[in-house]
């Protein structure tokens, strides 16, 4: 019977964990959080766990990453988001490139070089703006979810800009362009394009010299993609599962 | 030994208080290192580094200082308005940055104290003010600095009675380099490859230096050198270069975060104490054109030279960090510090480039926000450099 290894991410909004065999992933899962992050993520594990039929004696360890990894009481190795996310996308890709990270609470920016090894990294601080925070107090105030809003903006005919690179204050300068008549898809773009922005800032800072992969719950957002399509003039690859990735590299770094 | 240093870290206030009513002397504050300390000591003042508080929030300074002006300073004006350093006998200023010059006058408005005065006239003010060259090279620079620092003995001439004469000071330059001594042991000590010095410890030592009276520290340095040198070394850590400001006992703390995550500062330029100076003050030539040079040798990122800047404090790093083997450099600069943010984009480059070594650049708003958020930073920094 061949060990397992498990990665866990725990983030703001939600717990992401990926189970490997073998470096191949066979199973992975993602739950909003709702308690603390060491009840996540052993409850996240447990299900994982239920759904290939193996039990915890098979995982021969378990690496946390993500803002609650050190509060994964059972976790032998933390990783920080920068390693993992680093790990996830080189081992995706097979290749260095840049990668983007943008969840619920942070955003970062890490080229990735040969064996998937950081060469350098941005993050954001202590600011919303560019997170999928941001994102989602936009929503609230739109009245509206994350699908319509990226929907929306991806029909936009142009961009109200939001005038603020405060998150705080991009509430009011929302509602502003609400007076100032601009049509719900054009302040959906602008908010799309506040956070591409935002992300542009991080990637300047370590600049793009390879392909650029972009992860995250944010990176479900097509429009927030083609916007950094159009800013970087390159390419952007999503994965088809964005928020796994740094449950993924952690999982590697326990293998 | 250590806890020596660690006493008058913790509470330097009452510390430096019990000294001045023990010796029935004054003790002046400083706010930057290009106050000429020795000029002090030889007039029998114990010269004290101001610092910051890291109290929040910040109720006094806000009604004079704007928000965007540096952290630090505004604390240290902040603490100065509480009346944290009411025990001092005066304060010196020097034009280190932009907002540190004006500190002659927030300080005077937020802590007034009367000074004697004949006729109505100050012997000697409370604050005072000394204009560094910015340029610290070149023709006339000396003399402009040496003119200046007269005018300071001068005036601490007038707050003590007494004449600063060339044989007190000597005397004073003679203690002090017994101090960079040390200090350049200790840092001999950090560059080792068996590292047996926490960085943490390293600096409070250093901090020390700049509240204790430096023939104390001095003594307590003998003990703790030799103490050190029989110490087994610490177990392996990443080597990083610590570049900064306002580092004090406050922000101290981000050498913990960077041990915490598997680092050691083996080397620095946070702009505190024998940091900056990387040589003694010559004995050979008359003691006050003496000091005029140590201080002139001081590049901080403030200062420029005929050459180049910022080229010139690349140099001056590099020869510092000769010999230490550093993997990283980890720039903590205080937000709004245009002197270190206009230097920090061309030193990285350059580090990477002629030095093979990646920089990680924290901000620091001298509270503890900056300094929590810094930890998740510097972990991803110390894993880069590891793997």
């Amino acid at each position: 019977m061949t060990m397992l290894v498990a990665g866990i991410d725990t983030g703001q909004q939600s717990v992401k964990a990926v189970l490997l065999e073998d470096s191949e992933m066979v199973a992975h899962k993602a739950y909003e959080t709702e308690t603390d992050s060491d009840t996540a993520a052993r409850d996240t594990l447990e299900d994982l766990l239920k759904e290939v039929g193996a039990d915890r004696n098979r995982v021969k360890r378990i690496a946390a990453t993500g803002l609650g990894r050190k509060e994964v009481s059972f976790a032998g190795i933390r990783k920080t988001q920068e390693t993992c996310v680093a790990r996830g996308a080189y081992f995706l890709l097979g290749r260095p490139c840049t990668a983007l990270d943008a969840g619920a609470g942070g955003c970062r920016a890490v080229k990735i070089g040969p064996q998937g090894k950081v060469l350098e990294f941005s993050s954001n601080s202590k600011c919303a703006s560019g997170t999928g925070s941001f994102l989602k107090a936009a929503c609230e105030v739109l009245q509206i979810d994350l699908d319509r809003l990226d929907d929306l903006a991806g029909r936009a005919e142009d961009i109200a800009k939001v005038s603020t690179t405060c998150a705080v204050f991009a509430e009011s300068a929302i509602i502003s362009n609400v007076h100032y008549g601009y049509t719900l898809e054009s302040i959906c773009a602008g908010v799309c394009d506040s956070v591409a922005s935002r992300l542009m800032d991080a990637l300047n800072r370590v600049g793009i010299e390879e392909e650029l992969f972009f992860c995250g719950g944010v990176a479900k957002s097509k429009t927030i993609k083609r916007m950094l399509e159009r800013l970087t003039g390159r390419p952007v690859l999503v994965p088809s599962d964005s928020l796994l990735t740094a449950a993924l590299g952690a999982a590697l770094s326990a293998v | 030994m250590a806890s020596v240093f660690q006493d008058w870290m913790e509470n330097r206030h009452e510390k430096v208080k019990s000294w001045k009513a023990e010796n029935g002397r004054k003790a002046y504050g400083y706010l930057c290192c290009m106050t000429p300390e020795e000029i002090l000591y030889a007039g029998g003042i114990l010269p004290v580094k101001v610092t910051g508080s890291g109290a929040q929030p910040l109720e006094i300074v806000d009604k004079h200082v704007v928000h965007y002006a540096c952290p630090y300073v505004r604390s240290m004006l902040d603490a100065a308005g509480r009346g944290d350093y009411d025990y001092l006998d005066g304060i010196v200023v020097c034009n280190s940055c932009d907002i540190m010059s004006r500190c002659e006058y927030y300080w005077r408005i937020l802590s007034p104290h009367q000074k004697p005065t004949v006729l109505g006239v100050e012997l000697s003010p409370y604050v005072l003010y000394i204009k560094s060259p910015e340029k610290i090279s070149g023709p006339g620079v000396h003399e402009y600095l040496l003119g200046e620092f007269r005018i300071f003995k001068q005036h601490i001439e007038r707050e003590t009675r007494e004449s600063i004469t060339d044989k007190k000071l000597s005397q004073a330059i003679e203690v002090y380099n017994e101090h960079y001594d040390w200090m350049q042991r200790m840092h001999a000590l950090r560059k080792d490859k068996s590292l047996k010095i926490p960085g943490s410890e390293a600096f409070m030592v250093e901090f020390t230096a700049l509240q204790m009276p430096k023939d104390v520290h001095n003594r307590r340095m003998a003990s703790f050198i030799k103490e050190v040198e029989n110490r087994e070394p610490l177990s392996k850590g990443v080597r990083v270069f610590l570049s900064g400001g306002a580092v004090d006992q406050f922000t101290a703390r981000i050498y913990s975060v960077i041990e915490e995550a598997g680092g050691n500062v083996v080397a620095e330029d946070i702009g505190v104490g024998a940091s900056y100076f990387g040589h003694k003050i010559d004995t050979s030539i008359p003691p006050m054109d003496a000091i005029v040079n140590h201080r002139l040798d001081v590049h901080c990122p403030h200062t420029m030279t005929s050459d180049y800047h910022p080229r010139e404090r690349l140099d001056y790093i590099k020869k510092k960090l000769e010999g230490a083997d550093i993997q990283g450099a980890i720039f903590f600069v205080p937000m709004y510090c245009e002197c270190r943010n206009l230097e920090y984009p061309f030193l990285k480059e350059k580090f990477k480039e002629e030095l093979g070594i990646p920089s990680l650049y924290l901000e620091s708003d001298y509270g503890q926000g900056s300094l929590d958020e810094a930890v998740s930073k510097v972990e991803a920094f110390i894993e880069m450099l590891e793997a």
